[in-house]
């Protein structure tokens, strides 16, 4: 049953004619706005930011075990932590996870209208709360690999839906039961809200005492409300203090929020070279202080109402105005941030064709989508013959803080490189710091699987089949626990399998997975496979190492005993053999014939020729754009003017 | 009232009253089957690991019958202590029933000795991820082993986080008492957090003329000295080995801190040696420590390098020297165990209360042994020198971590056999001749509870009470000044 509001009833006794068609126009505007509003978030969400909502998915957990539970609410805010941690686990679907979401923000939306009272000529000023709400997760990029606040991405949501539905109750109790309810409150709520239980403490007893003002109700009784809030908002937390052993005391205020990262100790020791506001961590607060002020202007308001007025058309051009700035700024839009999350989607499916694909969407991509692409090409046989066609080089990762690969796509690449226990090792570390989340317990079972830990991979097994959407393929790997003949005939390990094929070694990677994993395939311990001297060989070329070169070149020649020479091979062989002019190495006319075909003969000469005619003519950059159309999927392309990588 | 009630008797298990009979044992977890326990230990939860669709276990000593159903079988703390008087110096039988297409069997029965040696009420622990580099979330804890009950006794995550982060390692109790106490914390606000008689205080054991603040300690039972290493200790990983890691000693030395002159002096610092793994003869007159022989040949490369190739030629013996608690003066150096000698190395010498046995770990080579997969216990004979594996409590993964009860009739130790890569806690009976009976893991009130619980125990003793020092007022003492102690040069 709907409930009139004043508005309605103004608008039920006024003459029917000429206002009532100009009121439904707006209504009706309002109503589509509205309905735009909420289905473009949705859009947003679901489909721009589908691979961020699944890597968020991908990067939680929620386990359904009482210890999971109870460790979750062993901190204050603790629940908050536990039902956002069990509603992110819908984004392993995005768009059923957006839905979740926006539904969230609608709720957020109704209830600060209903709340405040908002007039309904002026609800749309009710989106800024949902922006700001919005604006707190999709600001955040490169630091959903980071963030140690399990549920962090629904906590604020969820906050405020409980905040504003226990105002919207408060409303309706006596002056004397609104003290209780402020009381129990702040007592009751900190351990299971943290901040948000003191923050929203406050603006009941404020709102509360401004409402009885405004109505010209006794204001002894709201004041003391008022006054017991920030009394009890004071000492709450130090009380809890002591019956906690996980938060340090400086933060005691701030517990449910990124209090503890989102501090400059946390960024001081990153140097961007590009200048970018990303690179603020005060930037990251401003959604969040919003929000907090929003609220408490709507808490005061009810001392002005009447005095301010608001025209319609103000307060939608205001909205919107809102809307495009917030969403504008907060929305982190970084290209490379995508392409590698959807990589490692496509990797986890094993399209890597895909995986291939999206990293031709880059500009100048990161180190890990060219991995990415490189183990994608490895996997399709086509690593000699197209490493070297897409873009290339090392994009600055666009984050506050130090973004390293071991939490990105690290342990993707460890797996796939069959560095089983360096995957499982840095599985373990980012476990320690932010909890087993679904993607390193995944990789924990392969890389166990693969390393013949069964034992330890059932361990890893058993806790993903108390998730909803794992379960199954936790089921998958067990088969191979039990089963350990059938692993070596799975598709999906053929490639790892083959490069496991060294010998022990004790060895540190210092956390720079791509320097390292050239280093080591430079090294070859033992006998090792044809794959890994493709590998290899694939390194040494993005290395520009001559001399490791022809070693390995040989080796591969020898082992694989290919019939013909990818495209890359040919033109390393040809760029490396002209450089050493004789001096080193000596090959006959046969080894020619065979393996240098005669385009990239062809293409080779005429590079060398164009070179010839830009030398001592124009700076290295400024060659660059002229060789780009015509060699840019070439070796030489990249040997000569993709520079300045820094692997890491 | 009616209804839970009628659900209380609903739920009340009972055994079958016909059944036929199993010639196999049934599958458990924990495997509980003819474990020694204590008289005072709480109850044994464990899970029967089949696909029976109903369990009953009964519980059976003299006339003290329990019963409980489920798959989980979980007896409340006041029937399993009925049954633990009733068995002490005895045994539980246990036999468990299942149901299957409407069929019930029994499988064969299987004991729980109750030893009338009662064990040291409390434990303490470190809790720590079995990670490589990385502490976030640490903790020493204290465990009462006659129920469930575990609280912490400091956690890192009372001060600050990563990236000023703080490891804290290496709690110890003199007597098992916790008025002399000490920990450390390390990195931010780093020194070690020392109990003297009672009162707190943060010591810097750092000096000029030792590698590092202490690490690994030992309180002296009798007398007012504690005996540490002073390690530079740094770790390395396996490419494919599964042991995973190597934690190795670039450099360690024994030195022995007093901490009412707050002074600190070297026991033992041989170049060439590597001395680690002090510990206290009983009557606090030796000094028993780990000693491995490595020098550093290949000048072309750091020792670290070097060490990280030579991996595995790291062996420890273990050594001792007496002391004059008079003069403060050690007497020369006595060969207690040339582990060495038989291509092993032994670390974490412990002595019995009597001071008749000693207890370490064996493995290849290293001094890390929780990450060895051979590491086993081993008990020598101090008086004839004749040594023999714990084969009731070892197993093919490590062992390490070891501790005597005060009365020397239990051992506490960890072992990594449940998962091969966590640490959990095992108790095991230990008899007069030093063998062991079958040892028993922690009891937890779930049988779940280790499936999920990702962190590792470490470092675990035996206390006979409990310390009442709050994690805060240590964390308060973490955050002041600390003492600086000083270094005397002739009390070798």
């Amino acid at each position: 049953m709907k409930k009139t509001t004043n508005q309605d009833n103004a608008g039920a006794t006024a003459p029917a004619g000429a206002v009532m068609p100009k009121r439904n126009i707006w209504t009706r505007i309002g109503l589509v706005a509205l309905c735009i509003f909420f289905l473009a978030e949705w859009a947003m969400l679901a489909i721009y930011d589908h691979s961020t909502l699944a890597r968020i998915e991908q990067l939680s957990a929620f386990y359904y075990n009482s210890l999971f539970f109870k460790e979750t609410m062993a901190v204050p805010a603790g629940f908050l932590s536990y039902l956002g941690s069990f509603l992110i686990q819908f984004f392993y679907y995005p768009a059923l996870g957006a839905v979740i979401y926006v539904a969230g923000l609608y709720l957020v939306y109704r209830l600060t209208v209903k709340v405040f009272e908002i007039p309904k000529e002026l609800t749309l000023l009710a989106l800024f709360p949902v922006v700001l709400l919005l604006a707190t997760n999709t600001q955040l990029g490169y630091w959903i690999f980071y963030l140690k606040m399990p549920g962090y991405y629904f906590m604020a949501l969820l906050a405020v839906i409980f905040s504003l539905s226990a105002m919207l109750l408060m409303k309706k109790l006596s002056p004397v039961l609104q003290l209780i309810m402020v009381m129990v409150w702040i007592v009751a709520g900190y351990p299971l809200m943290g901040v948000y239980a003191l923050v929203s403490s406050l603006f009941m007893a404020l709102y509360a005492a401004t409402s009885s003002i405004r109505a010209n109700k006794g204001v002894l009784l709201p004041a003391v409300t008022l006054v017991v809030a920030v009394v009890l908002v004071l000492l709450v937390p130090r009380f809890y203090y002591n019956m906690y052993t996980s938060v340090p005391y400086e933060f005691i205020y701030l517990v449910g929020t990124p209090c503890i990262q989102w501090r400059d100790v946390m960024v001081a020791k990153v140097e961007h070279s590009v200048p970018s506001y990303w690179h603020s961590i005060l930037f990251y607060w401003v959604p969040f202080f919003l929000l907090v002020a929003y609220y408490a202007i709507a808490c005061v308001l009810p001392l002005f109402k009447g005095r301010v007025r608001v025209g319609k058309l103000l307060s939608a051009v205001v909205a919107l105005l809102a809307v495009v700035l917030l969403h504008g700024f907060y929305w982190y839009n970084d290209n490379n941030f995508r392409i590698e999350n959807k990589q490692n989607r496509a990797m986890w499916e094993q399209d890597w064709r895909a995986v291939a694909d999206y990293a031709r969407d880059a500009v100048v991509p990161t180190r890990q989508i060219v991995m990415n692409k490189n183990i994608a090409l490895q996997k399709m046989g086509t690593l000699g013959s197209e490493m070297f066609s897409y873009p290339d080089g090392s994009c600055e990762i666009l984050a506050p803080m130090g973004v390293h690969l071991t939490q990105t796509g690290g342990k993707m690449a460890y797996f796939q490189y069959g560095k089983f226990n360096f995957c499982y090792r840095w599985c373990v570390e980012d476990a320690v710091e932010y909890g087993w989340r679904y993607e390193y317990l995944k990789h924990a079972v392969r890389s166990m699987i693969l390393a013949g830990e069964y034992k330890l991979a059932q361990r890893y097994i058993d806790i993903l089949k108390q998730t909803l959407f794992h379960a199954s393929w936790a089921d998958e790997m067990e088969n191979y626990v039990n089963n350990p003949e059938i692993i070596s005939k799975e598709g999906e390990f053929s490639l790892p399998l083959a490069l496991a094929c060294y010998d022990d070694a004790l060895d540190v990677d210092d956390s720079l997975v791509e320097a390292y994993l050239i280093k080591n395939f430079k090294n070859m311990y033992g006998d090792v496979s044809p794959e890994y001297l493709e590998t290899a060989l694939a390194q040494c070329l993005i290395r520009k190492d001559a001399k490791s070169f022809w070693y390995i070149f040989n080796e591969y020649l020898r082992a694989v005993n290919p019939k013909t020479l990818p495209r890359h091979y040919q033109e390393a062989f040809l760029l490396f053999y002209n450089l050493d002019r004789g001096k080193e190495v000596s090959v006959n006319k046969e080894f020619f014939q065979r393996f240098i075909s005669a385009n990239t003969q062809r293409r080779f000469d005429s590079f060398l020729k164009k070179v010839g005619q830009y030398k001592g003519k124009k700076k290295e950059d400024e060659l660059a754009p002229l060789f780009k159309d015509e060699y840019g999927d070439t070796y030489l392309y990249f040997y000569f003017f993709v520079r300045k990588i820094r692997t890491n | 009232m009616a209804l839970p009630l009628l659900l209380a008797v609903a739920c009340s298990p009972s055994v079958p009253s016909e059944y036929s009979e199993r010639d196999s044992m049934p599958a458990i977890y924990p495997d509980y089957t003819d474990v020694t326990v204590p008289c005072n230990i709480a109850p044994l939860t464990f899970r029967i690991d089949d696909s029976a669709n109903e369990h009953v276990t009964r519980f059976t000593s003299g006339e003290t019958v329990v019963v409980a159903g489920g798959n989980d079988v979980v007896v409340s703390v006041e029937d399993w202590d009925e049954l633990m008087v009733a068995a002490a110096g005895n045994s539980v039988k246990v036999e468990v029933f299942f149901c299957e297409d409407g069929m019930w069997f029994a499988y064969r029965p299987f004991s729980i000795n109750v030893s009338a040696d009662s064990i040291d009420r409390y434990i303490s622990y470190r809790l720590i991820p079995p990670s490589y580099v990385a502490y976030e979330n640490l903790s020493i804890s204290q465990r009462d082993l006659t129920c469930y009950n575990e609280e912490v006794i400091y956690s890192n995550r009372l001060i600050s986080a990563e990236p000023v982060g703080q490891c804290i390692n290496c709690h110890a109790y003199k007597n098992y008492r916790t008025d002399n106490m000490q920990f450390h914390v390390r990195q931010h606000l780093g020194g070690t957090v020392f109990v003297h008689n009672g009162n707190v205080k943060k010591v810097d054991m750092k000096t000029d003329s030792t590698i590092s603040a202490g690490v690994y300690p030992s309180f002296n039972p009798k007398y007012d000295v504690v005996a540490y290493s002073v390690n530079n200790t740094g770790q390395v990983f396996h490419t494919r080995n599964p042991n995973k890691v190597e934690v190795q000693d670039k450099a360690s030395d024994v030195i022995v801190y007093d901490p009412v002159r707050e002074t600190v002096a070297h026991v033992a610092n041989s170049p060439e040696h590597l001395e680690v793994f002090p510990c206290w003869s009983p009557d606090g007159t030796t000094l028993y420590y780990c000693s491995a022989h490595f020098e550093h040949t290949d000048t072309s490369m750091a020792v670290e390098a070097e060490m990280i190739i030579r991996y595995k030629d790291v062996k420890y013996d273990v050594l001792r020297r007496s002391w004059n608690p008079e003069t403060g003066e050690f007497g020369p150096v006595d060969t207690v165990f040339v582990a060495s000698a038989l291509g092993k190395s032994a670390t974490f010498p412990r002595i019995s209360p009597d001071g008749r046995y000693m207890l370490f770990a064996l493995a290849e080579y290293g001094c890390f042994h929780i990450w060895h997969k051979d590491a086993d216990l081993y008990v020598m004979d101090l008086d004839t020198k004749a040594m023999w594996p714990l084969d009731k409590a070892n197993s093919p993964f490590p062992e390490s971590y070891h501790a005597w009860s005060s009365t020397g009739r239990w051992i506490l130790f960890a072992s990594r056999r449940d998962d091969t890569n966590y640490s959990r806690l095992y108790i095991a009976h230990m008899n007069e001749d030093g063998t062991s009976d079958k040892a028993f893991l922690l009891p937890q009130s779930t049988p779940a509870f280790y499936d999920f619980f990702d962190r590792s125990y470490n470092v675990p003793e035996f206390m006979v009470e409990k310390v009442e020092i709050t994690p805060h007022e240590f964390a308060e003492v973490v955050k002041g000044e600390p003492v600086k102690v000083k270094y005397l040069r002739n009390k070798k």
